[in-house]
């Protein structure tokens, strides 16, 4: 045991190259394995953590008599409980118009804490005769409230107002509403055999259902139980398993079977390289009594002393690495939190993304590490051990060679010639070279096809919902009358937050019906899957245009500095007089029906007729109008309809700014002057006082102005509410989302691309290397450098072509699949990159060539005679 | 008629002190047709000459005319040619090309040279050579008499004026050498090849119309028998 420890030592420091690039490469499967199965357990960990931000408990057992509770508490596995006692509903009703009820539930101090509570005004309740209530009753912060519950009375004072919890109800039938209520438990008040509900965090969450049935045992009451399986899911110990579960376990598997095959491809070819170049030696030691068992060892105890000194720099730089990866996740997932959270409530909880370390995960990543390493130097292993001494001593020089003629299929001879066929033929001479060529090339062309294709749907995905606003903010204004708004913009002006305004108003609720000439073809189109584009007012579901097809027609004005800048982009001296318009006929959107939906054929010159009548409503209309007149309520005034004739100016493509058309509002915008708007206004509002404007903001700091809002807001209390959008936040969150995603997947794509480089790179220089008495003698028989270039190239080229191929085919497979699950078949068609293809094939090529460019340097200065006599020794 | 003349060849290895003399000006001649044995002992410079014939080598001085051109003046290009369509090389271990099979071995140059290759040539050559039934193998799969026969035939396939060999026989057994050595000379005398032919043995150099004695580099006997 000692020789062979010795020998293998020997063995380790003659052969330095094939040592360093295996630690090269098991430094990067480690790092690789470690840090998914890390950040995995760490993602999840986040995730639970989230959970229990908004409801913090495992098992809630419900109907626990009181003098019970003390049993659930003593439990074992039990941490923390959170005891809720029903007081019941109230005799009372608080309105006079339906019946108004409360119902009140007691809350111990945990309960506070951890279960799910939304209040949005006010404080929690701090001692028993404190309330906090449903928002939606007439009370405020501040008020008393009597009640009677089972003929005993109580009175609170109330300190916040909340949402609707899971105990309200609403019973349309009756129009009995049951309103929320939390006060604090009052322990003094309570008897042995009430019954409460208590909820459970365990210290050992995987133990949560043993614990429960424990308690069940041990309490003799009829017991209700209520798991939260949200949590248990993320925790993932769900008895029936949970999506999360499953999607982290197919996740975490994938990446690390396509770790697996990749570095396996490498390792094993590493191996199998240096052995071979070492079996005149191998051949030596067996001659002088090596047995099969003790080469075996060898090879083996190399293997493995060359992984323990890899893992621990790959654990360690792992754990580097995720640390930063964690550090900058962190805050991106904070900004995806802040847009989730409803901003009007006060109980909101940012959550920390932290890096969790445990002992469990790090051993699962040491044994796959050493699982992957024995699988690929275990096969070399044994064959050496299994080749006989004449072989290795004998020249090597045919070996590795299989029996049988390889066939060059016949297009390979005939296009590429002798050269061809041999470079043909070369790339096959060895299967297992071959194959993990082959591999090593196909992973890094699907991961580099399949993660640009799948981010890209994701951007494209997330970019439906989040239209292109050349704005970043939006201020509405709080009411009809426009001066707060214009107070609003100079009290933000102040803070010079404000890059430039743009404030419109509109007519929402004017409608046009085209004639079927006027609708433009890919409208029409597009009608045919009305019921997945919303487009069923327009037309019917097989593509024709209804009768009376309604179309929304917006009228809007814009503020002067805009309407100005608008009028110039449309074209110079462009002006519009009263009932003049111009037609925004063309909504930006790529479908598979249409590239670009233009809305109508209208052309300058045309009319169009904008009348706020809904023929969707004609129906009913006309039955209300003949209710009337069968119950003589002559009186009632049918609402006047309202036409007019817009004479159109221009159509355009061009829509005003600080507005957006997407496929959820498909609609003409008309723009039109002031004059023309403000009569139309009164014609629909009788008021001569025209609404105010929308104002959107575009802003460089919308974080900034999220606060100076706020700050706003709290000032004016009372007075007035600036009711803003932040535009950018969502779009932020879905940006993160994207770059969160694009930075774990390409570094997993760049870490295995590097293993896939140096396997091919070492492959093809191997190849080249251990081909060089053969290229003396083919030059010795009159092949000439030339030839032997074009040979070498065509082999790139055929290692190239059949990996292009194949990862083409796969990629596409997996891109049609992702498109599936991403996007709607029925709106948006499948699309493939060019580019990304094309630039996949050119890198694919780059990196073959330059491995045989660096093979050949030595080649080359060759000298044909100096090689044929080594040949001889 | 001249086919090969070599003026004051000289072929130095090393440098200052480290210099070996392989070749030290020799100057000869050859016949259109003749059959040459060059013997000599270990190190005398036999293969170095032989290499420096066939282009794979460059003499240090001296000039090497075949067929009225100096081929020690040939860019690396010229010189593939001239292995391909004038010198063709036979060296002591078969030399083989392992991927190709018997006859794709033997057509090789040929193809190389973008020529068609004669079939019926092919296969009386296969027959000549007794590879008929091994022709479809792969060099792993033949002999040491059976692959050396292979790369003899890749030589004599493509006609080449000259034939250089280097101990084609060293590695075999006395029978099978001289089989080897009736076969060239068979060649020899029915396609008028001119065949130099580098031995140890002298029962091989007897088969030899003349021999060239080489001792540290200079021809010290040159025999016609
Ligand atoms: N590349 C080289 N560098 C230095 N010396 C060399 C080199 N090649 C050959 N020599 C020397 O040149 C001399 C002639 O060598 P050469 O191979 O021509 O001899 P040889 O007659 O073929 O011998 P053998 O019968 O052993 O094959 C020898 O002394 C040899 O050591
Ligand atoms: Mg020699």
């Amino acid at each position: 045991m000692k020789n062979i420890l010795e020998l293998a030592t020997k063995e380790l420091k003659s052969s330095k190259k094939m040592v360093i690039a295996m630690i090269v490469g098991i430094v990067i499967v480690t790092i690789l394995i470690n840090s998914i199965t890390t950040l995995a357990l760490s993602y999840q960990e986040y995730i639970v953590n989230l959970s229990r931000s908004k409801e913090n408990w495992e098992a809630k057992i419900e109907n626990v008599p009181y003098r019970d509770v003390e049993v659930i508490e003593k439990s074992e596995n039990v941490k923390q409980i959170s005891i809720v006692k029903d007081l019941g509903i109230s005799e009372e009703s608080y309105s006079e118009w339906f019946t108004d009820l409360l119902h009140i539930k007691e809350y111990d101090e945990n309960a506070l804490k951890n279960l799910e509570i939304k209040l949005k005004k006010g404080r929690l309740p701090q001692n028993t005769k404190e309330i906090i209530v449903n928002e939606d009753m007439t009370f405020e912060v501040g008020d008393t409230i009597d009640t009677t519950i089972n003929n005993k009375k109580y009175s609170y004072q109330i300190v916040g107002l909340i949402e609707n919890t899971d105990f309200d109800e609403f019973e349309a039938t009756t129009l009995t509403k049951v309103n929320g209520a939390i006060t604090l438990l009052n322990k003094d008040n309570i008897n042995e055999n009430d019954l409460v509900s208590v909820s459970i965090i365990s210290n050992d969450i995987s133990k949560i259902y043993n614990t429960v049935n424990q308690i069940k045992a041990d309490i003799n009451s009829d017991l209700n139980i209520i798991y939260n399986e949200e949590l248990l899911g993320y925790a993932c110990v769900a008895e029936d398993g949970s999506d999360f579960e499953n999607t982290i376990l197919i996740v975490v598997g994938l990446l690390i079977a396509i770790i697996a095959v990749s570095s396996i491809a490498l390792i094993y070819t590493i191996f199998n390289i240096s052995i071979n170049e070492k079996k005149k030696y191998i051949g030596s030691l067996s001659s002088i009594g090596a047995s099969r068992k003790q080469i075996f060892s060898i090879y083996l105890i190399e293997g493995l002393i060359i992984t323990i000194m890899a893992i621990p720099i790959g654990l360690l730089l792992s754990f580097g690495i995720d640390y930063l990866l964690v550090n900058i996740f962190d805050g991106l997932f904070k900004t995806i939190q802040s847009s989730l959270l409803d901003n009007s409530l006060l109980t909101n909880k940012i959550v920390d993304l932290h890096l969790i370390f445990s002992w469990k995960t790090l051993l699962l990543s040491i044994v796959l590490v050493v699982i992957i390493v024995l699988l690929s130097i275990l096969v070399p292993t044994i064959n050496v051990s299994k080749t006989t001494i004449m072989d290795m001593i004998r020249k090597n020089k045919y070996t590795k060679i299989g029996k049988k003629t390889i066939k060059t299929p016949k297009i390979i001879a005939a296009t590429f010639k002798i050269e061809g066929e041999l470079a043909y033929k070369n790339i096959r001479r060895s299967h297992s070279k071959f194959i993990t060529m082959i591999i090593s090339l196909t992973i890094t062309i699907i991961l580099f096809i399949s993660i640009n294709g799948y981010l890209s749907n994701l951007n494209f995905y997330n970019n439906l919902d989040v239209a292109d606003y050349n704005y970043r903010y939006s201020v509405f204004s709080p009411s009809n009358e426009k001066d707060y708004t214009e107070d609003i913009l100079d009290m933000l002006n102040q803070f010079e937050l404000i890059d430039n305004v743009y404030a419109y108003n509109m007519l929402n609720i004017m409608y046009t019906y085209p004639e079927e000439k006027d609708i433009n073809d890919s409208l029409k189109k597009a009608m045919a899957k009305w019921d997945k584009l919303y487009l069923k007012y327009y037309g019917n579901s097989d593509g024709t245009v209804r009768e009376n097809a309604l179309m929304w027609a917006r009228v809007m004005m814009l503020d002067d500095k805009t309407y100005q800048e608008y009028l110039q982009s449309i074209g110079d001296s462009m002006t519009l007089e009263k009932n003049e318009c111009i037609l925004v006929n063309y909504i930006d959107l790529k479908t598979k029906y249409f590239d670009g939906l233009y809305l109508t054929n209208y052309k300058p010159g045309d009319t169009i007729k904008v009348t706020d009548e809904d023929i969707t409503f004609k129906d009913e209309e006309e039955a209300l109008e003949e209710i009337n007149n069968m119950m003589g309520w002559t009186d009632i005034e049918m609402p006047q309809k309202i036409e007019l004739n817009l004479k159109i100016k221009e159509v355009t493509n061009v829509i005003p700014k600080g507005a957006n058309n997407n496929l959820y509002n498909q609609i003409v915008y008309l723009v039109v002057n002031q004059e023309t708007f403000n009569d139309l206004w009164y014609k629909v509002f009788n008021n001569k006082n025209v609404g105010s404007l929308l104002y959107n903001i575009q802003t460089s700091d919308p974080a900034k102005m999220d606060e100076t809002v706020a700050q706003l807001n709290k000032k004016y209390e009372g007075e007035f509410r600036i009711n803003a959008t932040n535009f950018e936040a969502e779009k932020q969150a879905n940006e993160n989302e994207v770059l969160i995603k694009s930075i774990l997947l390409y570094s997993f794509f760049g870490l295995i691309s590097i293993l896939s480089v140096i396997n091919i790179f070492n492959i093809i220089t191997s190849n080249i290397r251990l081909r060089r008495n053969e290229f003396a003698e083919l030059k010795a028989i009159g092949m000439s450098q030339k030839q032997i270039n074009r040979m070498l190239r065509l082999e790139g080229i055929f290692y190239g072509t059949t990996s292009i191929v194949l990862g083409l085919v796969i990629s596409i497979i997996i891109l049609y699949v992702l498109y599936i699950n991403m996007l709607d078949t029925e709106i948006y068609g499948f699309t493939i990159s060019v580019p990304l293809i094309l630039i996949t094939i050119i890198l694919t090529y780059l990196v073959i060539f330059i491995s045989i460019k660096f093979a050949k340097r030595k080649m080359k200065k060759e000298n044909i005679s100096d090689v044929i006599r080594e040949n001889v020794d | 008629m001249e086919i090969l003349r070599v003026e004051n060849l000289s072929k130095t290895y090393g440098e200052n002190d480290n210099i070996t003399k392989a070749l030290e000006d020799v100057s000869f001649s050859a016949q259109d047709g003749e059959f040459i044995a060059i013997i000599g002992a270990s190190g005398s410079g036999k293969s170095t000459l032989l290499h420096i014939l066939g282009g794979i080598d460059k003499p240090s001085s001296g000039r090497i005319i075949v067929n009225g051109q100096d081929i020690s003046n040939l860019s690396d290009r010229e010189l593939a040619v001239y292995r391909r369509r004038t010198a063709s090389l036979v060296f002591q271990f078969y030399n083989l090309i392992p991927i190709l099979n018997v006859k794709e071995n033997i057509t090789l140059p040929i193809r190389l040279d973008n020529k068609k290759v004669d079939d019926r040539k092919l296969e009386e050559l296969v027959k000549i050579l007794g590879l008929t039934d091994k022709q479809n193998k792969l060099p792993n799969q033949l002999s040491g008499g059976e692959q050396q026969r292979v790369a003899i035939g890749r030589a004599l396939m493509c006609e080449t004026k000259i034939l250089l060999a280097d101990e084609p026989t060293g590695n075999l057994d006395s029978k099978n050498s001289i089989e080897i050595v009736k076969l060239i000379k068979e060649y020899n005398e029915k396609y008028n090849q001119t065949i130099i032919l580098v031995t140890h043995d002298i029962e091989v150099a007897k088969q030899a119309g003349r021999i060239i004695t080489l001792q540290d580099g200079k021809i010290v006997r040159d025999e016609v028998q």
